[in-house]
């Protein structure tokens, strides 16, 4: 049976400046003024009060990062392989949602060829959640089999709780990371149980529940129907929900060059612009904005589901939280369950 | 540890060719591996070439395999990888990723009659397959090659053509959008010789490659000749980025072009093509 743990606020500063010593820490800091998941290097900095701006993502999918590096002299190439990273990660405050988001990137870069860059930094990471206790109006992740205190891929999950939090360890590798700070830590008694199981049920409660299975089956039909096109009509294709959305995993890769050396490196890049399937003939395979909405969608909700099995939403809601013309994916999803 | 999949092989410009001149001209390139190794491919299948500093761009594979360390893929020049790797010389060293992708499947062909057209530069995957059946000549039946261009400077590959048209187990048919003095071959647009050629779908596979206008127009003649849709392949081309299954961007539905194809069915097209969220799906 697994156990809660207490810790005040001071053992929780101590468990992820502990943290610290052995992980590169990735956490919600605030930075200009915005609450964000960064590389933190002071662990007084990390902030839980807030669901970021960003999801955890890009700890291991950098939103750059280089792949490999070259030198030119001549007809003389030399390459060399993209540095390995020194210590592993310790994602610290990741929501449950964004640890199920991790769960669906796997397949992607896992299968193979194995993307190394992706993998090495994800098999040694440590995730330590942070549940969802006040959900945002936009989250539905209930409708995606998760829920706010989900543990599912996760090594430690954090509540908030009066006067400090409680840790659960999920696998081992949680539990030798809270052993550390185990002088520290007190069984949490019958109240503080009592606590999680009441913040538990008002999260849930909180959250809206969509019907996400009609919605999947009812795309099968729905490819011609006029509904892309409104959404379309009102999209402005700035990928701002695919830069934020947790799952989105498209990438670019380009050279970085001077006359003697360069760099090859990798770049997020988002299926909601034109150019990335423009080709240079200026045959453009989804011309207008419609594919590409339609493509988002489908990719997300059908064809995730055909090649993994598995539904590639999570339901934070980011997309909709900060898209500046309110395409909300709940409403694209009742509405299509109602026609 | 293991190794990035993005870490190219180092590869020697070995000869360079002028296919065509003009707007969008092309070349191709034979390479071999810096390394000492050789290429193992299958006809159909393609690679990621890169010029260190510019880019990379996905290319098929337009030698047969031979297994002697060379490969050859033709280039148009139209963008910025293409550009560059048509100002380079040879002794000029290259990056090259791959193999990838499904072939053609050739050894479910034995034993049927093999129907071939193809459009500009799209003959530099049909060459790889030419080049194949023809080394393995007694395990198909008759061969059929229609293969277009805008105008008979256009066309590619055009020495080997001529020796193909000598060949009596070889039917070659060229055709040129428009009539030109001294052409003696046919004038139309390669659906409308297919059609008019009238081929018999009987125990005939198809395969097709050109421009997405002309794979289009070149299945749906096909079908309408009674081709089954089981028997009509073609090889497609997307913008690619990690040739992988990874970057995302070269989707058709759930299908990948790196991975899933380039080579796919018209049946599997079909399929995948009412929701597949394109303005069609080539």
């Amino acid at each position: 049976m697994a156990e809660w743990w207490f810790m005040e606020p001071d053992a929780f500063h101590a468990f992820i400046r502990e943290l610290g010593e052995r992980f590169m820490l990735y956490a919600p800091a605030r930075r200009d003024g915005i609450v964000t998941f960064t590389f933190v290097e002071n662990h007084e900095d990390v902030e839980l009060s807030k669901r970021p701006f960003t999801s955890p993502k890009a700890a291991f999918l950098p939103q750059t990062e280089v792949l490999l590096k070259f030198s030119l002299r001549g007809e003389r190439v030399h390459l060399s392989p993209a540095q390995r990273p020194e210590s592993p990660i310790a994602v610290v405050g990741i929501r449950p949602c964004e640890a199920g988001a991790l769960k669906l990137l796997d397949p992607v870069f896992s299968s193979p060829p194995e993307d190394v860059h992706y993998t090495l930094r994800r098999e040694n990471a440590l995730l330590v959640g942070f549940a969802c206790t006040s959900p945002e109006r936009w989250c539905f992740c209930t409708s995606l089999g998760s829920s706010p205190f989900d543990e599912d891929g996760l090594d430690v999950l954090l509540v908030e709780v009066s006067g400090g939090y409680c840790a659960l360890a999920v696998t081992e590798r949680g539990r030798r990371a809270l052993e550390v700070v185990r002088d520290m830590l007190r069984k949490a008694d019958e109240a503080l149980l009592g606590e999680i199981e009441e913040r538990r049920r008002q999260a849930e409660r909180a959250m809206k529940t969509l019907d996400v299975e009609r919605f999947i089956a009812r795309l099968e039909d729905m490819g011609d129907d006029p509904i892309w096109e409104e959404i379309a009509a009102r999209c402005i294709g700035c990928g701002i929900c695919t830069y934020l959305c947790p799952t989105c995993y498209c990438f670019d890769i380009q050279d970085e060059a001077g006359l003697t050396s360069g760099r090859r490196v990798r770049v997020w890049d988002s299926c909601m612009y034109p150019e990335y399937t423009l080709e240079a003939s200026g045959h453009n395979p989804r011309p207008k904005r419609v594919h590409r909405v339609k493509n988002r969608i489908y990719h997300k909700f059908r064809w995730y589901v055909d090649l993994f099995g598995l539904v590639g939403c999570v339901g934070c809601g980011r997309c909709a939280e900060h898209c500046p013309v309110n395409v909300d994916i709940k409403e694209i999803i009742s509405e299509v369950v109602r026609r | 540890m293991k190794d990035s999949p993005y870490l190219p092989r180092l590869a020697r410009i070995e000869e360079i060719r002028v296919e065509t001149v003009g707007r969008r001209p092309i070349k191709t390139f034979r390479v071999s591996l810096k390394d000492g190794g050789t290429f193992t491919f299958a006809p159909g299948q393609c690679v990621m070439v890169s010029v260190m500093g510019v880019g990379e761009a996905i290319f098929a594979v337009s030698s047969p395999p031979k297994g002697d360390g060379y490969i050859e893929f033709s280039v148009m020049k139209l963008g910025r990888v293409t550009s560059a790797l048509h100002r380079a010389e040879v002794g000029e060293t290259l990056g090259i990723r791959g193999p990838y992708g499904r072939p053609f499947p050739v050894e479910e062909w034995r034993g049927r009659d093999l129907l071939i057209i193809g459009g500009g530069i799209g003959a530099a995957p049909l060459r790889s397959l030419i080049g194949y059946v023809l080394s393995h000549r007694e395990e198909y039946g008759s061969l059929t090659v229609l293969y277009g261009a805008r105008s008979s400077r256009d066309l590619c590959y055009r020495e080997e053509m001529r020796a193909w048209a000598e060949r009596n187990d070889v039917s070659l048919h060229l055709t040129i959008d428009r009539p030109e003095e001294g052409w003696d071959g046919l004038v139309g647009m390669v659906p409308d010789v297919l059609r008019e050629m009238k081929p018999s779908p009987e125990n005939t596979v198809a395969v097709t490659c050109g421009p997405p206008i002309m794979i289009k127009f070149v299945m749906e003649a096909l079908a309408d000749m009674g081709f089954p849709p089981e028997d009509i392949y073609t090889t497609l081309e997307r913008r690619m980025k990690c040739g992988i299954g990874k970057c995302g961007r070269c989707n058709i539905g759930p299908l990948y072009v790196c991975k899933d194809g380039p080579v796919f069915s018209y049946a599997e097209i079909l399929k995948v093509s009412r929701n597949a969220g394109g303005g069609g799906v080539l």
